[in-house]
């Protein structure tokens, strides 16, 4: 293949990519790496430094429109991103002490994970009424805007919230992925804040996270411009696209054809991962 | 809620400084990739086995460097050098939201989260320097 080929391929597969991420809430990192694996023979260490990548450019540009709206909370993110960074550098090393076939296993197992939890049903959590030591003594509780007007909430269980996020971050620095879900679920399942405040804070997040453990793939060699570059601006436009056509789409039942598809690929990594392919 | 009304302003500087890191950075990378594949479209590339980036991509010094040298050494090219200029770009926005944060919560004199924002900007610089 020549680069010209390669590139513009590539190209095409991460706007795709992209899409299905922005569609099925998960992100264009899950979908971007088997894809540059399974389909173009890519190697795992080149597919997750490119794929971070393009988690950090996303991460960046929907967090801005979040943090325009309020939503995100500033200060929760900060105290959190202690961990999430923390735990992305550890991910990070282990990573390159990580032979590629146990890798590919994880990753599968993530996949199916985050497919399993895309067709759950999500159920109303108890809200916390009001905040642990932690939380009021870090001033964590917060307000948003809702169609029901200004709602506030409280946090607890910051202690346990925060244990997870350096799993979280850990997860993010070994597979090159943002981990939105996991975060997600230490704040909205954990820590009881509201569901939209958790997803935003969350992609507020992901962007530091991912930079914690690309730095060091920078350095290992696995952040590729001719890989990283085409995957990073597919990746952005897939999931634009994908954002701006949410409201338009039949949401639900694509949902479940797409997790059902993500739980595939995730068979197909564990799969491959098994037999030494990757 | 004390804080709401400059929190509101940090916020506003916190997307701006984003969204023009991602503008600056695709825009930097495409241009080295269009230099890239004028000279180098034809050739095969495979990336089928791992070899790292290879020696002028790696470290964000050598990149700076490579991307600006007059006169690239034969082994290196000018145009994916100038690429990974825009993924470093890309890299150091979070890391200067993290520091607009610092000045924002120091300019409302929270001590704590000045100090809690200047940790994550110390693993970040950490991994970015020493990594």
């Amino acid at each position: 293949m020549t680069a010209h080929e390669f590139t513009l391929i590539v190209f095409l597969v991460s706007i795709s990519a992209g899409f299905l991420g922005a569609l099925t809430g998960l992100g264009g990192g899950i979908v971007v790496t088997p894809a540059l694996t399974l389909l173009l023979g890519v190697d795992l260490r080149y597919a997750i430094g490119a794929s971070l990548v393009s988690v950090i450019a996303t991460s960046s540009g929907a967090a801005s429109a979040y943090v325009r709206d309020g939503l995100s909370n500033i200060r929760i993110g900060m105290f959190l991103e202690m961990a999430t960074t923390f735990g992305a550098i550890c991910g990070a090393f282990l990573a390159s002490k990580t032979p590629t076939r146990a890798l590919a296993v994880l990753f599968g197992l993530v996949l199916l994970h985050s497919a399993w939890q895309v067709i759950q049903a999500r159920t109303q959590r108890s809200r916390a009424r009001e905040d642990d030591a932690v939380a009021d003594k870090l001033q964590l509780s917060g307000v948003y805007q809702s169609p029901e007007g200004a709602i506030a909430y409280h946090i607890s269980r910051a202690k346990a919230g925060f244990g997870l996020m350096y799993v979280a971050g850990m997860v993010s620095g070994l597979l090159g992925i943002g981990s939105g879900s996991l975060k997600v679920i230490a704040m909205d399942r954990i820590m009881g804040i509201p569901f939209k405040v958790s997803t935003a804070t969350s992609s507020f997040m992901i962007g530091v996270t991912g930079v914690a453990s690309a730095a060091i793939y920078l350095k290992r060699g696995y952040i590729h411009p001719l890989i990283a570059l085409p995957v990073m601006l597919g990746v952005l436009a897939g999931s634009m696209a994908g954002a701006r056509l949410l409201p338009r789409l039949p949401v639900k039942t694509l949902r479940h054809i797409f997790a059902t598809a993500v739980a595939v690929i995730g068979v197909q990594m564990i799969a491959q991962g098994l037999r030494g392919r990757l | 809620m004390n804080h709401t009304l400059s929190d509101t302003r940090l916020q506003h500087l916190i997307g701006t400084t984003l969204r023009s890191g991602v503008t600056l950075a695709s825009l930097t990378g495409v241009l080295g990739g269009v230099i890239f594949l004028t000279a180098h479209g034809g050739q095969p590339v495979s990336f089928q086995s791992f070899e790292g980036a290879g020696s002028p991509y790696a470290a964000p010094w050598q990149i700076v460097r490579q991307a600006f040298a007059r006169h690239a050494p034969d082994h290196a090219n000018q145009g994916l050098a100038i690429t990974q200029l825009g993924i470093l770009l890309l890299l150091l926005t979070p890391i200067v939201r993290v520091a607009f944060s610092i000045v924002g919560f120091a300019r409302e004199r929270d001590h704590i989260y000045v100090a809690i924002t200047a940790i994550v900007l110390v693993i970040l610089m950490g991994s970015l320097l020493l990594g």
